[in-house]
């Protein structure tokens, strides 16, 4: 299981079984005031090969975060961060489950320390399914919810429990609508030009969208800061309309 | 020590958003450590510019509770009389500065007072007032003019005899109904009982007084407009219970409870025809003890 954590304000979920089980973490439903809600996942990939530039991803972390905050639509976006790597205890840890924008600190962001393999397919899958198990948990409580989630990497998955076809039907429950009202996933590839075919294979595989960033320089990586404030808000926009946002960026 | 929560919402019917008329349905709700209250206005559909008047008696009849509350620390045996005096003086000042016509101002009000020693319910015009009780049974009353011509609190000033005369001129007769519906906790009907009020009653407006004690019994006072009764295909008892029936309470329970409700009737019909509107009390019996932890 991957590490959690939490306080008493934060409740302890599950998707998933066995080996291929992932926690997460969410505010406590009774503590939540308002009647709708975007649910942003952020995966960040904290392999050895992201060394070179992890200062810059959790920067571009950051200000994506803080920029959220700035949205009108901030109110209506509870956020879980996650880092994903081999290395970590089961591949996945929570730097903070789903919760309001204005209880999240990111002056507590840890620095990143990037080492091991790529658990690509079960950071998308722990993303995705939270993501839906938490959003029915707020659609049977009468919030209406959606979601939207970005997994950013620079390379391929090998080392994952969790299959291409866990993840597809985590999207397409998503898709279904009927446990929360519509779900964007995006895999954005930065520095993973090698990678890139693969990537695009994972997001087509699984009815996800594929981004690529490009290098990982400053200024990619700040738009890819305002790609993703940007796409949260869309989305947030277009909760009630039965649909997901129709205009998330095709490039950054 | 009682601890209030409130929250309000209203919406479009099918038949003003089908003809392109806008809402005339208007809720506004605001709790303190000591005083609550919840308040309706339903604008009149054949008046002008009434979705404006509803707005405006809503937000003149809080004005006159925050006013009262101010003057008074909130006491609540003038209460009716100093909030209805000061909601006709406001209604009157507003309409002239806003350049409105009296046909504007066709609205109905009902509002709910609540402080630390009691409260009470005012019914100015027509719609629902429902009681939910903490051990689940709901009493709900339904208020109706004769003639579908409601009083409006609006006639206060220049109009009441004309609203006399529509009803015929005799202040004796019996021209407002009330039915009063007990629920068992499955919502079937426990006790049923009618009542009517004289013409001179009903421009007085309908009080239903709280005790404290009552205030303790109860979880929820809801005021509605008379859009509940009005919902396609749902019984307005069954519209009642269900908009009542919260399944999470912080912030604006009211309205995830309505919003998820109207999509619920338009599964098996138009859902609201009428414009719909409530305002709610929530009312948390708190130990003194825990509110000192609290602190």
């Amino acid at each position: 299981m991957p590490r959690m954590m939490t306080d008493d304000s934060m409740t302890v979920g599950k998707v998933g079984t066995g080996v291929q089980a992932f926690q997460f973490s969410g505010a406590r439903i009774e503590r939540l005031g308002v009647t709708e809600y975007t649910l942003v996942t952020i995966a960040v990939d904290v392999t050895g090969s992201t060394k070179g530039f992890a200062d810059e991803l959790r920067k571009s972390l950051i200000t994506a975060v803080e920029s959220c905050k700035k949205s009108p639509r901030s109110a209506n976006l509870l956020l879980r961060v996650i880092l994903f790597s081999g290395s970590l205890d089961g591949g996945i840890e929570e730097i903070h489950g789903f919760k309001p924008l204005s209880e999240v600190d990111t002056n507590s962001y840890p620095q990143l320390n990037p080492e091991g393999i790529t658990p690509l397919f079960d950071a998308a899958f722990s993303a995705v399914g939270a993501t839906n198990a938490y959003a029915k948990t707020l659609m049977y409580k009468e919030f209406n919810a959606n979601g939207i989630v970005f997994v950013i990497t620079d390379g391929d998955d090998n080392v994952s429990r969790s299959t291409v076809a866990m993840v597809k039907r985590e999207m397409e429950r998503g898709a279904r609508g009927e446990e929360i009202e519509s779900l964007i996933g995006v895999v954005v590839g930065i520095n993973a030009a090698a990678f890139r075919y693969k990537l695009e294979e994972f997001a087509k595989g699984t009815g996800m969208q594929y981004i690529d960033v490009g290098e990982a320089t400053k200024g990619k990586l700040a738009k890819l800061a305002q790609f993703v404030s940007q796409s949260v808000s869309s989305q947030s926009q277009a909760l009630g309309t039965g649909g997901p946002s129709q205009n998330i960026a095709p490039t950054i | 020590m009682i601890r209030f929560h409130t929250d309000h919402y209203f919406h479009i019917g099918s038949a003003h958003y089908t003809s392109g008329k806008p809402c005339q349905d208007y809720s506004l709700s605001s709790a303190s450590d000591d005083v609550a209250c919840a308040i309706v206005s339903d604008g009149c559909s054949t008046g002008r510019h009434t979705d404006v008047g509803s707005r405006v008696l809503a937000l003149s009849t809080m004005q006159a509770i925050r006013d009262h509350v101010k003057a008074s620390s909130g006491v609540l045996n003038t209460a009716v009389v100093s909030i209805t005096s000061r909601q006709q003086q406001i209604i009157s000042t507003s309409r002239l500065i806003l350049g409105l016509d009296w046909m504007d101002m066709l609205a109905t009000c009902g509002y709910v007072y609540l402080t630390q020693s009691g409260g009470f319910i005012h019914v100015q015009g027509d719609g629902v007032v429902a009681l939910k009780y903490r051990d689940g049974h709901i009493k709900m009353s339904r208020y109706l003019w004769a003639d579908n011509t409601p009083f409006y609190p609006s006639y206060g000033y220049d109009s009441l005899s004309n609203f006399v005369k529509a009803h015929g001129g005799d202040l004796d007769a019996l021209r407002l109904s009330r039915t009063t519906i007990l629920t068992r906790l499955d919502g079937t009907i426990a006790e049923s009982e009618d009542k009517e009020f004289t013409l001179r009653e009903g421009l007085n407006g309908v009080l239903i007084k709280l005790s404290l004690e009552e205030l303790k019994r109860l979880e929820f006072i809801a005021v509605f407009s008379d859009g509940v009764t009005q919902v396609d295909n749902v019984d307005w008892k069954d519209a009642v219970i269900n908009l009542l029936s919260f399944k999470s309470l912080e912030g604006e329970f009211a309205k995830r409870r309505m919003i998820r409700g109207i999509q619920e009737y338009r599964k098996i019909g138009k859902g609201p025809v009428d414009d719909i509107a409530y305002a709610v009390v929530r009312i948390e019996d708190i130990q003194d003890g825990e509110r000192e932890n609290e602190r």
